[in-house]
């Protein structure tokens, strides 16, 4: 009796670790798709983020005309390299959807 | 005035992105998804290139020639196969885009359908398991670039103290400890 209960136990251990390392085969084969597609999207997101700061660029040189002392551009920061903007930067004069879509758009959890 | 010569200064910067304000790939995700792992086995050069230049310049906009390449050969791949293969090419990517989060495992028969006529008409074989992440080296003639951080030069280490030294008196003088 027991030994029928453990053969089946064991037998179902045994199916259990095939699927498990047949789901891991299949989560490689996704997450290389991933890995494959990532400059393509690393590419655009970086010219839309370079896009968009011009664009700011040029506004601020409209709206900061006649303000005194003021430097278009100038970096808030005392380095000179590249320092990630952040969204709420970016989408600053845009309407307040847009930056909530790009901070709450995609989620995984509700 | 000042701010001029700020922005002229900025322009330089930004006027190399302008150039490259290019046809975006405009397709879903499950058109990528489904078209990845050729993807990824045929536009591997200078999606690697663009890689290590980003990685290791950390800038984007020392980036955008590599980036260029990129969506070129983005844009010739998807041309490619619109020409050679594009009915099994839709089935496939409908059939993915019918799943919630688009499981390449629920439609392995138009996956074979497709690699099937990608072979037989362009000659590209879909990769193994575990090809697309394998580490590659990757010849570039940029050269590295040093200091990528722009950090400030580093301060001069203590000296080595001379003379002659003593226990310190009353002891360690830590908190409560005297010893």
């Amino acid at each position: 009796m027991f030994g029928i209960g453990i053969g089946i136990m064991v037998f179902g251990y045994w199916r259990l670790f095939k699927w498990n390392r047949e789901r891991r085969r299949l989560q490689i084969e996704e997450l290389e798709a991933r890995i494959a597609l990532m400059p393509l999207l690393q590419a655009e997101h970086d010219r839309r983020t370079l896009r968009m700061l011009r664009e700011n660029l040029e506004e601020e040189v409209v709206i900061m005309k006649d303000v005194p002392g003021w430097k278009v551009g100038e970096s808030v920061f005392h380095t000179d390299r590249w320092v990630t903007p952040l969204s709420e930067e970016l989408f600053n004069l845009r309407p307040r959807e847009e930056l909530l879509h790009k901070r709450f758009g995609f989620l995984w959890y509700v | 005035m000042s701010h001029h010569a700020v922005f002229s200064l900025l322009t330089d910067q930004y006027k190399v992105h302008l150039q490259f304000l290019l046809g975006t790939i405009k397709v879903s995700s499950s058109v990528l998804k489904a078209a990845a792992h050729h993807y990824g086995s045929q536009c591997d050069k200078p999606n690697k290139e663009f890689m290590l230049c980003r990685w290791e310049e950390k800038d984007p906009r020392k980036c955008l020639e590599e980036g260029r390449k990129v969506n070129e050969c983005a844009l010739n791949f998807f041309r490619q196969i619109k020409g050679n293969c594009a009915e099994s090419f839709t089935e496939y990517w409908t059939c993915l885009d019918y799943s919630n989060l688009a499981e390449l495992r629920h439609c392995r028969k138009q996956q074979h359908a497709f690699d099937s006529c990608v072979l037989e008409k362009l000659g590209w074989e879909r990769p193994d398991l575990g090809d697309l992440s394998k580490v590659t080296k990757v010849s570039t003639s940029r050269p590295l670039p040093e200091n990528p951080y722009h950090s400030r030069p580093r301060p001069e280490p203590n000296q080595t103290i001379e003379g002659k030294l003593e226990p310190a008196k009353h002891g360690s003088r830590l908190f409560f400890w005297n010893w």
